[in-house]
């Protein structure tokens, strides 16, 4: 059944090609699509994965950095700072906001950084310093670039013209970057005297998820949530943003790469009736012809989503070249995700042809020109 | 082992209903015995074909009943009749009918396999028919490749390959050759007790 089904389906290459072609690059959409999300996510929580903090404090009720605000009383930070096994309290300043590299702006997350700050800093600086002093910036070195700026440069964030002392890596994503300023530029700026988030680091040793239960439970108004806890809301977040999105254009390359495989399973055995016929009359089960018929549907798909995964293994290496704010991430549960979809769409495809073969009635083969 | 291999009593084949209907074959009563060649001949249109697909059990009779070495066969379900087919009748069709995509081998070793051989046996088996049949430098040949004369020895080959109770050749085409006739009568890889032939 094999042999046949493999003979069969290699047999007229310019189908094969096309077909092959038509599904792997309606699969790369549903991938590429999957791929920037799973990059996003990265880029998104990138801040907070790497912010060195084991537990992030935030107003009672904020469980994420992105589109919310957060506003606790200085006092809190002392309060955080007086629990049992808390090493180090970093308050962080935090809106989102826009850098101006001259006439270019664009969308971003101040952060406001203490002199002393133990976390939150920028986590890979290409050049110059990953702490700003007042009067300073760290900004992203991609955007920098594309604005012409070097360290010493000048920008505008949150209305103040600032230095650029610092240009860090990785901290831009499909929607906006990271800015890194000094806490009392910040605080100028913002009326009261509140701060955004309070970084906690633990003592070594001891449990993040037991101190954020602590803080919670001692200091009044607050949410503590470990840092992996907060990363997990915020990909949450993205998550509800992006899903009818995904949803909507997975469909669309499930659709694509379905008719397209259907019409071309349906065309190759629409030429081969009169063979299946012949099949049939030499007593071939229903089993084996309708097998023939779902192996040649499988060869099709699983050349497709080779072809799927070797464009889109491309596209992580150029895109984000191209668009430097654009990261493709090729995750195992989306690959096999599509894998079921390619098996769906090899099925559904066969089912056509499946009937047809079923209608054949196997004595035409007695008649003359009943095969080519 | 009875005395008649294939029999056909008051066998009818009727087409379509009311005023539609064409009976193709009538009240049709025939016996095959072991050795015996019978050829059946008429015009074009007086029902050699469905009598054929019949005998065959390619095709169920309206009426009456086909036995085959004692077995009804005409009252088996249409899931047991591809059994019949592939280990009792060996089929040669008037336009051969190869699958395109199969080597000269493969056409013959398939129907083998589907009848429960090994893959290595069909294949020596396939070997065998076909290099008695004069095609041993054509094995691995596509029927495009292959002549209008070695087309047919492959066919000859696909049916003789399961050792069937009953051969059946359809219409013999005017490309059958004198070679082929006599190299399929000598033919030791397979030895059907009857052949019933069409014209």
């Amino acid at each position: 059944m094999i042999g046949l089904a493999t003979r069969n389906f290699r047999q007229g290459r310019a189908r094969v090609a096309l077909t092959i072609g038509g599904v792997g690059l309606a699969l790369t959409l549903i991938l590429a699509l999957d791929g920037i999300f799973a990059g996003s996510e990265r880029q998104i929580t990138a801040y907070l994965d790497n912010s060195a903090a084991d537990v992030w404090v935030s107003q009672a009720g904020v469980r994420n950095l992105h589109m919310s605000a957060s506003a606790l009383p200085r006092g809190a930070v002392e309060e955080v700072a007086a629990v049992d096994v808390v090493a180090s309290v970093t308050p962080l300043l935090y809106v989102t906001g826009r850098v101006e590299f001259g006439a270019q702006r664009n969308l971003a997350y101040i952060i406001g950084l203490p002199p002393d700050a133990a976390a939150g800093r920028p986590w890979q600086i290409a050049r110059g310093t990953d702490l700003p002093g007042p009067g300073e910036a760290v900004v992203d070195r991609v955007l920098a670039e594309q604005a012409g700026i070097d360290l010493g440069g000048r920008v505008t964030i949150l209305g103040l013209p600032l230095t650029v002392v610092g240009l860090s890596e990785n901290t831009i994503t499909i929607t906006n970057s990271i800015a890194f300023v000094a806490f009392a530029d910040f605080a100028a700026v913002r009326p009261g005297d509140a701060v955004s988030f309070v970084l906690v680091q633990v003592l070594p040793g001891a449990s993040a998820e037991d101190v954020a239960a602590v803080i919670e439970g001692t200091v009044g108004g607050v949410t503590a949530q470990t840092r992996s806890a907060f990363a997990g809301q915020e990909r949450r977040v993205v998550r509800d943003m992006a899903t009818d999105v995904l949803t909507v254009m997975s469909s669309a390359g499930f659709l694509i790469g379905l008719a397209v495989m259907a019409l071309s399973v349906y065309t190759a055995t629409l030429s081969r009736r009169a063979e299946y016929g012949v099949l049939k009359a030499l007593g071939a089960s229903s089993r084996f012809l309708y097998g023939s018929v779902v192996i040649q549907a499988l060869l099709g798909t699983a050349g497709a989503l080779a072809v799927g995964l070797a464009v889109t293994v491309v596209l992580t290496a150029v895109v984000p070249r191209v668009l430097p704010g654009v990261a493709l991430a090729i995750a195992v549960d989306s690959v096999v995700k599509v894998a079921i979809i390619s098996t769906i769409i090899a099925a559904l495809a066969a089912i056509l042809p499946i009937r047809q073969i079923a209608g054949l009635d196997p004595a035409t083969v007695f008649r003359k020109g009943a095969a080519p | 082992m009875t005395a008649v291999t294939l029999d056909l009593r008051r066998v009818t084949k009727r087409f379509g209903e009311g005023d539609a209907e064409v009976v193709a074959v009538r009240d049709v009563s025939l016996a095959v015995a072991p050795g015996e060649v019978v050829l059946i001949m008429g015009p074009s249109g007086s029902g050699k074909t469905t009598l054929l697909s019949m005998m065959g059990a390619l095709l169920r009779p309206t009426m009456g009943s086909i036995h085959l070495d004692g077995t009804v066969i005409s009252d088996l379900s249409e899931g047991g009749l591809p059994d019949i087919r592939l280990h009792h009748f060996g089929f040669v069709f008037q336009d051969f009918n190869l699958l395109s995509a199969l080597t000269a081998i493969e056409n013959v070793a398939l129907v083998a396999e589907l009848a429960g051989l090994s893959g290595r046996a069909a294949r020596t088996k396939a070997i065998g028919l076909l290099t008695e049949l004069g095609l041993g430098r054509r094995l691995d040949f596509l029927p495009e490749k292959l002549s209008g004369g070695e087309k047919q020895r492959v066919s000859i080959a696909r049916a003789l390959v399961n050792d069937p109770t009953v051969i059946s050749l359809t219409n013999r085409p005017q490309t059958w050759t004198a070679e082929s006739a006599t190299r399929s009568r000598g033919c030791s890889g397979g030895s059907p007790r009857n052949r019933v032939e069409a014209w």
